[in-house]
């Protein structure tokens, strides 16, 4: 009986299930509607009439391209079965950048290994081609369509080698041998330039831009224009709220009922879903993928009905709207605030049953300002940090150009000597920290050595190192910031700081 | 939870982050983690032993060790798919035998991958660390990448953004914390002291008493913590000086109450093994004496290295006189050491006997006495080439010899012993190469020899 | 091979010279002992190098145990107490600084590695810097042999197979620290205690890096980063071999690596100092059956100490001389043990006795010989002849005997006088006295002056090390006989030096040195005072230079005329010349001997070339000079500047390329080179005759190759000279 479940039990849940819910969602997606129609309807056509196109989505980080492509995808699954009648191939940059890989992954997507078996192709077209073929090969003459998307659209277009794969596939849609529809997607506005002039001219020049700033219209009709910051308070409160559902109804009834809805009505309820019951729903499919079983989540309406109000509340109060609109400032990337509302659940606990203020501002500093660099400066030796100290010195003389660890030495000296109270340590021991602080990059090799094993960096055996030049790495305003909250820092040190020029 | 807690002492906040991200195990995990803090800050220790008290299905992949990415992700599938004779060259295989695990699995079966040492990945390339920050999203799986590096996040150049890691900082021990934890190790310290030396019963009880302990971290860690934060250096150095401090009371001069004499006693010590800080010369004596009599002698001499020892590491001159050269290879260096420290236009005037005109060079040296910390002497040595070195080479040898294959031998004896950078190859026109070896050094070897450096050296005229 | 890879690129060049002999002699023994096998002075000659070498190689033993025992302790103790939980992630390393002299290392190593076999672990990787270039390489290395060095090991205690063969199954390409980590777990940690197993539960394993300097720091770091992240479940220690300081470790080791290391330093010999063991134990005893002249050994140690302290170059040579005083010479044959001299004489073949007789030390042996038909026997009679050569070759070993046995006390009373006149060690005086008559040098001189100012005790102890040291000769020849009767005080004043030579003459000399000590010990004490303020006289006077031959004077009169001269001061005067008197004797240099040129190697002109190889010179010689290597007739030269036709063609544009600038004009040197071969007829024929053209070029090509010119840039028809 649901009345039964102590709350503890409850809120473990209620924590799994807003995990769940940040965490791995993919299929629903909010705002951008016209995009999204756009999208929509190349997909459909494709499959349904058998066009072909090629589009690319461009946005920033975390606005949400894959995301649109996949709910469009999981809509679409709604009402044409995808799996009989389309392929839906998806390659991702940052795996199949090698054209040979892109290949064997396409293949495999098809299910088409047995069919190829060891054949060997001389050219990528004539392997594709024989993909195509096979798939033709159907019942009727007739291909079924495919649906290529693209991630990481520009690691396909890797600069030197020739782009053989986007060729190819944009060359298909050019000239409609098969129903394909390419969809690329990427942060990289300037895309375009990176693509060869043959892979240019066969691309339908169809540019889908998502940028998170600009005004939406929820579906064209009513265009209330609304701020980022209201978007994150919105989405904090969706991603945040419980279902009703879950305890309300019976638990078996949920997927049916939602099936039923998906078949009436299209997609329009997922877009101006009012109802929040299934608002704030994970989709069936995500928990099937997570195999969660939505049985298990039987919590009494009460707790849900109070745990909504108590995140409208928290939704309300000022303090977190301010810390919102801060982050909104800064980053305004929705991937991060998912993972600072993550956090935030994440704190959840029987002793701890309910998220206040102080977690989401707290959080959302800690992802805005880290300041880690200047967590990393306090956290050095004295001995290091007034070399540090040193070099700043040494390079607002020699206006900015790079220091060896000689003229480093050379200054901290002077201002040890200077006065005794410092504890003299023998040159090694100076070298030994000043390592330190290049490990720690804190000062960085004027050539940059980043990769070692790389032939130019033969500097370990040929310089000496106390002849190697450095800069600074650290901006100076860090170093103020450090030396200016540095717990327990000697009197002289700070004062020799400050009055720069020794 | 509480032995947890035990285990990594002074850690509490970091664990309970790490404990509430990575959740209960039916829970999902977050996309990826960052870790960072300066070295000894127990990143790992912490990591390890969360993921070992939670029981999750982990790997940890030192970045180091896997010198080739195809390396890396078949260490990571043996760790996590049982099943074995992988081969995995790509990414694209990586995912795909991770999701084949995924599919085997019955539940939700959280995986956690720990890259350790991972500012070594910026050395790969650039898809490999991006892959690996959306891990979870290539193969779906509940699977999270936590990434464990001494450095911030911002020293993690990427071309264009990737999906951000949640990052946690850890940052050093302060005083009271350091003397929390080498404090718990009071009990190996004495064993360490023991080994070194036999103690009768009653002294033993004195030593293992905390407080005597305590007193000496105090002492210790005023002097120490200044110049060092580094956790295990530190460890290390009182473990060092732990056994000086007792020894007095072991020989009975000192009672174990006496702390003001202990005081007395160690801070001097102090000062000196200050001075070793970092060198990690095991200050302890040579193992007891093996059977060889006729090397009794040999045996005091090695006492006398012992001493020696430090300042041989804290002084170039005595690290100069610490190992002897032969005759002409001595000249060699010296010789070296001229050429990569002169401009080659000065060479006439400084090696010829008739030198040019005085006048000019006087307001040359006005010239450059202003900018005294550019001097040739501070910015490093300059290269040369091969003949140069023997033309000055036989400029400042008395005696004449032939260039023998000999002499030439000794060139890339030199550069094998990294006192000279360049090619061992001796080749006429094209060998290029270059003194490493410091002034003081040179000019210890240049006593030994009876040559004066400095009257050669453009800085110093 | 082995011996010149950690070696620097010259001395390896240097030590071809003399590989070429005998590394044939390796490669196919049989043919070449074949050869030879039948001739009686390759037979001592192998006799007696094999004796050298044991020599060698029992004194490296000792030398090294002391060390090497050290080091094995150290690495024993780590891993069996418990410190292993404390040691955290940090690596036990052990630092050996071996001197400069590279050529040597190996040895030292291979005798360490083989320590530690039998006492530690059979788990041994040893990686030189070349095996070595990336991680990778190194990682290999030291996992494959950690691994296999433990199947070697392995089959001499023939261990049960199976887990053998599925080690073998191990791959060089495969090998990473987790393949070494789960094979050694299964072999350690899970295996059942069966057989001695669980005796030697927990083996360490040890990681040798003999030649640290030359290593890729890079590469270095990785890997030390990499193990120390496997320590805790690892035993293993590192082994550094340091060339030069500690300092090296900490120049190329950054902090981050460094901190992971707990580094214990261990001194090995300098190697001068072993040099000269070497040299005193083996080669500078009358033992040794092969002997340098002072020329030959003043090169040889020149070499040593100028140019590289390679003890095993130094030895090579020397053995390269031992081969060159033998081959192919039967009369070498006699240069033997005392007791096989007779029948080496007698199988001497009469034209070796020819041979003999041509020595040059013969002539003054003949013209002492008075009577004519002594003389003419000895040229006749070869059986005669073969007695004398018997007793002259015996003289020869006893005044040998002798002869090192007073460079010994020589040098035993010489080593502590100020300003060492004569050198410090044995081999400085050795050289001193086999050039020439050291007696009459003024160095001797002043040293006897100095010793006549020596004080008591210090005379005394320094009679007894004499004393000791003529024991230790005696014992080699001999059980040391009881004390004779020791000699009475009223023969104190006569004391005659026997004429005979050897064994009783040192005996003399122990006696008469023993009856010394005893009396300035009695000296001292009536007449203690006294000698004390003189002596402080001696002293303060001492330390004004140059004055010393005034003081002299003065203390001669002091001992003729003045009563007040000490009884001791008596005896040290009588003691003085009594020792010059016996060295005089003693230290006759070998040159002076008869048959001298049997025993004492003294072709240093031959040697020099090949142990100090210079290769411009020889360019040049063979250049400018070519009959010198051709011993062709055709090119006879009036002066090594003067040129011919019929030289090579390469000798011929060489000379000419001589007398060019630093540019050098093709075509001007293509009509000299022309002129030369056609002197008579004119250039416009010369220009025709492709003939010439062709082997001109030929010619700047291989002057080209040799390294003597090269293109240059600036000038298209202008080389430039590379030497000059």
């Amino acid at each position: 009986m649901p009345e039964m479940i102590g709350d503890n039990v409850q809120i473990k849940l209620i924590r799994k299930y807003l995990k769940l819910k940040i965490v791995e969602n993919n299929v629903l997606f909010r705002n951008h509607n016209q995009e999204k129609c756009h999208v929509y309807d190349i997909i459909k056509r494709t499959i349904l009439q058998g066009e072909s196109h090629s589009a690319l989505v461009i946005g920033p980080r975390g606005s949400g391209k894959t995301t649109l492509i996949n709910s469009v995808l999981y809509e679409l699954s709604k009402e044409v079965d995808i799996a009989s009648d389309a392929i839906v191939i998806k390659l991702n940059g940052l795996v199949h950048h090698d054209d040979k890989i892109a290949l064997k992954s396409i293949t495999a997507q098809m299910q088409l290994e047995n069919a190829v078996g060891d054949r060997v192709f001389g050219t990528f077209a004539e392997n594709l081609s024989f993909l195509l073929s096979c798939l033709q090969s159907g019942a009727d003459r007739r291909c079924k369509s495919m649906v290529f998307v693209l991630e990481e659209f520009d690691m396909f277009c890797h600069s030197g080698r020739t782009q053989t794969l986007l060729y190819n596939l944009f060359d298909i849609t050019h000239t409609k041998q098969a129903p394909m529809c390419v969809l690329g997607t990427t942060n990289r506005l300037d895309v375009m330039e990176l693509l060869e002039k043959r892979v240019k001219s066969r691309f339908s020049h169809r540019h889908i831009f998502l940028f998170s700033n600009q005004d939406v219209e929820v579906d064209g009709r009513e265009a209330p224009a609304r701020s980022p910051l209201e978007l994150y308070k919105e989405l904090l409160v969706i991603l945040l709220s419980m279902p009703a559902c879950i305890g309300r109804r019976d638990v078996e009834e949920t997927p049916r009922r939602r099936k039923a809805k998906g078949k009436t009505s299209v997609n329009i309820d997922e877009l101006i879903q009012t109802d929040d019951s299934s608002n704030y729903t994970i989709p069936i499919e995500d928990l099937e993928r997570c195999k969660v079983d939505i049985k298990q989540f039987r919590l009494d309406s009460a707790f849900i009905a109070d745990w909504n109000t108590h995140i409208q509340a928290l939704a309300a109060t000022d303090s977190v709207v301010d810390s919102i609109e801060k982050f909104c400032y800064y980053i305004n990337n929705e991937q991060i605030f998912r993972d600072i509302l993550f956090q935030i659940v994440s704190h959840l606990s029987p002793n701890k049953p309910y998220i206040d203020a102080t977690d989401v501002t707290a959080t959302i500093d800690k992802t805005v300002a880290p300041e880690h660099r200047v967590k990393l400066l306090q956290s050095l030796s004295i001995l290091e940090l007034s070399l540090v100290i040193a070099m700043k010195h040494g390079m607002e003389i020699f206006d900015g150009q790079p220091m060896n660890f000689e003229m480093v030495l050379h200054r901290y000296t002077k201002f040890a000597n200077a006065n005794s109270s410092t504890q003299t340590v023998p040159r090694p021991v100076i070298l030994k920290a000043f390592e330190h602080l290049q490990a720690l990059e804190i000062i960085l090799p004027v050539r940059n050595s980043d990769s070692i094993y790389n032939a130019s960096d033969t500097t370990a055996s040929r310089v000496q190192k106390e002849y190697k030049l450095y800069t600074l790495a650290v901006p100076i305003e860090d170093i103020n910031e450090a030396v200016k909250n540095f717990k327990a820092l000697p009197t002289e040190i700070s004062h020799w700081y400050n009055n720069s020029v020794v | 939870m509480e032995e947890l807690y035990k285990k990594v002492p002074c850690r509490e906040s970091q664990l309970n982050d790490l404990l509430n991200l990575l959740g209960d195990y039916d829970e999902p995990l977050p996309y990826s983690l960052f870790l960072s803090g300066s070295m000894a800050t127990g990143k790992s220790l912490c990591i390890e032993s969360v993921l070992k008290y939670l029981g999750y299905k982990h790997v940890i992949v030192d970045c180091i060790e896997c010198y080739s990415p195809k390396l890396m992700y078949e260490s990571i599938l043996t760790e996590l798919g049982s099943d074995l004779e992988i081969k995995s060259d790509t990414m694209l295989d990586l995912t795909n035998a991770l999701n084949r695990i995924g599919n085997s699995a019955v539940r939700y079966e959280p995986m956690v991958v720990v890259f350790d040492r991972a500012e070594r990945l910026r050395t790969m390339d650039q898809s490999v660390m991006c892959a690996f920050l959306r891990l979870r999203e290539l193969c779906n799986l509940n699977i999270c990448t936590i990434f464990i590096t001494h450095l911030v996040y911002d020293n993690f150049y990427f071309k264009m953004g990737v999906r951000e890691p949640i990052k946690i900082f850890f940052p050093n021990y302060n005083k009271d914390e350091l003397f929390k934890i080498i404090f718990l190790h009071h009990k190996s310290f004495v064993r360490h002291v023991q080994s070194n030396h036999d103690i009768d019963i009653e002294i033993k009880e004195e030593l293992e008493k905390p407080e005597l302990f305590a007193n000496f971290l105090n002492a210790f860690l005023s002097v120490f913590y200044r110049p060092c934060r580094d956790l295990i250096e530190l460890q290390n150095m009182a473990r060092v000086n732990f056994v000086k401090y007792c020894e007095p009371i072991i020989k009975c001069e000192i009672q174990a109450q006496d702390l003001s004499k202990l005081w007395r006693h160690i801070s001097p010590i102090l000062k000196t093994s200050l001075e070793l800080l970092y060198l990690r010369i095991s200050a302890s004596k040579s193992s007891n004496p093996s059977p060889g009599k006729e090397n009794a002698e040999h045996e005091s001499q090695c006492y006398n290295f012992e001493h020696t020892l430090k300042d041989e590491l804290t002084s170039t001159k005595t690290f100069a006189q610490s190992f002897e050269l032969p005759y002409y290879a001595k000249f060699l260096l010296i010789a070296a050491y001229l050429a990569s420290y002169n401009p080659p236009k000065e060479d006439k005037r400084l090696f010829m006997k008739n030198h040019g005109k005085q006048r000019k060079r006087l307001q040359q040296v006005k010239a450059k006495a202003k900018i005294s910390e550019k001097l040739n002497t501070q910015l490093g040595p300059k290269v040369f080439t091969l003949d140069r070195l023997l033309a000055i080479f036989y400029a400042i040898l008395e005696e004449k010899i032939g260039l023998t294959s000999n002499l030439l031998a000794q060139i890339a004896t030199l550069v094998e012993l990294k006192l000279i950078a360049g090619s061992k190859e001796i080749d006429l026109d094209v060998s290029k190469y270059k003194c490493i070896v410091g002034y003081d050094f040179i000019s210890a070897v240049a006593q030994t020899v009876g040559f004066n450096v400095r009257k050669y050296l453009y800085d110093f005229i | 091979m082995e011996s010149t890879v950690s070696v620097s690129k010259g001395v390896f060049l240097f030590s071809k010279g003399l590989n070429k002999k005998h590394s044939q002699k390796k490669s196919n023994p049989n043919l070449f002992d074949n050869i030879f096998k039948k001739e009686p002075w390759y037979v001592t000659y192998k006799r007696n190098w094999k004796y050298i070498e044991n020599k060698l190689t029992e004194l490296h033993c000792k030398t090294y145990s002391m060390l090497l025992n050290d080091m094995v302790n150290y690495i024993n103790s780590f891993y069996f107490n418990n410190e292993t939980d404390e040691c955290g992630s940090i690596i036990p390393s052990a630092t050996l600084l071996t001197g400069v002299n590279q050529p040597d290392h190996v040895s030292q190593f291979t005798a360490l590695i083989s320590k530690i076999r039998q006492e530690v672990t059979s788990h041994i990787a040893m990686v030189n810097s070349q095996d070595a270039p990336t991680l990778k390489h190194l990682v290999e290395n030291t996992v494959w042999q950690l691994i296999h060095g433990y199947e070697a090991l392995d089959d001499i205690e023939s261990k049960d197979s199976q887990d053998n063969n599925e080690i073998k199954k191990i791959k060089k390409s495969q090998c990473t620290l987790k393949v070494l980590l789960k094979w050694y777990n299964s072999k350690y940690i899970t295996v059942s205690p069966k057989k001695k197993k669980c005796i030697r539960m927990k083996r360490s394993l040890v990681i040798i890096i003999p030649d640290f300097e030359s290593f890729n720091c890079n590469v270095l770091q990785d890997f030390v980063m990499i193990i120390s992240s496997y320590v805790p479940a690892l035993p293993i220690v590192f082994v550094f071999g340091v060339a030069t300081a500690v300092s090296a470790l900490h120049k190329s080791l950054p902090y981050h690596v460094s901190s992971k290391l707990l580094i214990k330093v261990f001194h090995s010999h300098s190697s001068p100092v072993y040099m000269n063991q070497v040299l005193e134990d083996i080669f500078l005893t009358h033992t040794s059956p092969f002997h340098l002249s002072g020329k030959a050994f003043e090169l040889l140690t020149d070499v040593f100490l100028f140019y590289d302290f390679s003890v095993t170059g130094l030895v090579q040579s020397i053995k390269y001389c031992m081969m060159d005083h033998y081959y192919g010479d039967n009369m070498k044959a006699l240069c033997c043990e005392r007791e096989n001299i007779e029948e080496t004489v007698r199988n001497l073949s009469t034209d070796d006795l020819e041979s003999i007789r041509q020595l040059l030390s013969f002539r003054p042996f003949l013209e002492a010989q008075l009577d004519c038909q002594t003389r003419i026997n000895l040229f006749e009679d070869d059986d005669f002849f073969r007695e004398v050569l018997c007793t002259e070759i015996n003289k020869l070993h006893d005044y040998m005997y002798t002869f090192y046995v007073c460079v010994r006390l020589l040098s035993v009373l010489v080593t502590d006088l100020p300003k060492n006149v004569l050198g410090k060690s044995v081999r400085e005086i050795y050289t001193k006295c086999a050039v020439e008559c050291v007696t009459g040098t003024q160095g001797f001189k002043e040293c006897m002056q100095l010793l006549n100012f020596q004080s008591q005790m210090k005379l005394v102890e320094n009679i007894k090390q004499a004393l000791k040291i003529i024991n230790a000769a005696l014992q080699v020849v001999s059980p040391v006989k009881p004390l004779r009767s020791t000699p009475t005080k009223n023969n104190l004043n006569n004391i005659q030096l026997s004429n005979d030579i050897g064994e009783k003459f040192v005996k003399t000399i122990r006696v008469h040195l023993l009856m010394f000590s005893r009396q300035i010990e009695n000296a001292n004490t009536e007449t203690c005072i006294l000698t004390d303020n003189i002596e402080k006289g001696d002293d303060n006077s001492e330390n004004i230079p140059g004055n010393r031959y005034k003081l002299k004077e003065k203390l001669l009169k002091a001992t003729r005329v003045d009563k007040i001269q000490s009884e001791f001061e008596m005896v040290r005067s009588r003691f003085v010349s009594y020792l010059e008197e016996m060295f005089n004797k003693g230290l006759q240099p070998p040159h002076t001997q008869i048959f001298h040129e049997i025993f004492f190697f003294s072709d240093v002109a031959s040697v020099k070339k090949h142990i100090v190889g210079s290769p411009r010179g020889a360019l040049h010689t063979a250049l400018s000079n070519p009959i010198h290597y051709l011993q062709c007739s055709c090119c006879l030269l009036a002066s090594s500047e003067s040129v011919v036709d019929t030289l090579p063609d390469v000798c011929l544009a060489y000379k000419l390329h001589r007398e060019c600038g630093k540019h050098i004009n093709l075509f001007d040197w293509l009509q000299a080179f022309a002129a030369v071969l056609r002197p008579e007829d004119d250039d416009d024929q010369r220009q025709q005759d492709t003939n010439i053209h062709i082997r001109f070029t030929r010619a700047v090509a291989e002057l080209q190759f040799l390294g003597f010119i090269k293109s240059s840039k600036r000038k298209t028809d202008h080389v430039m000279r590379l030497t000059w």
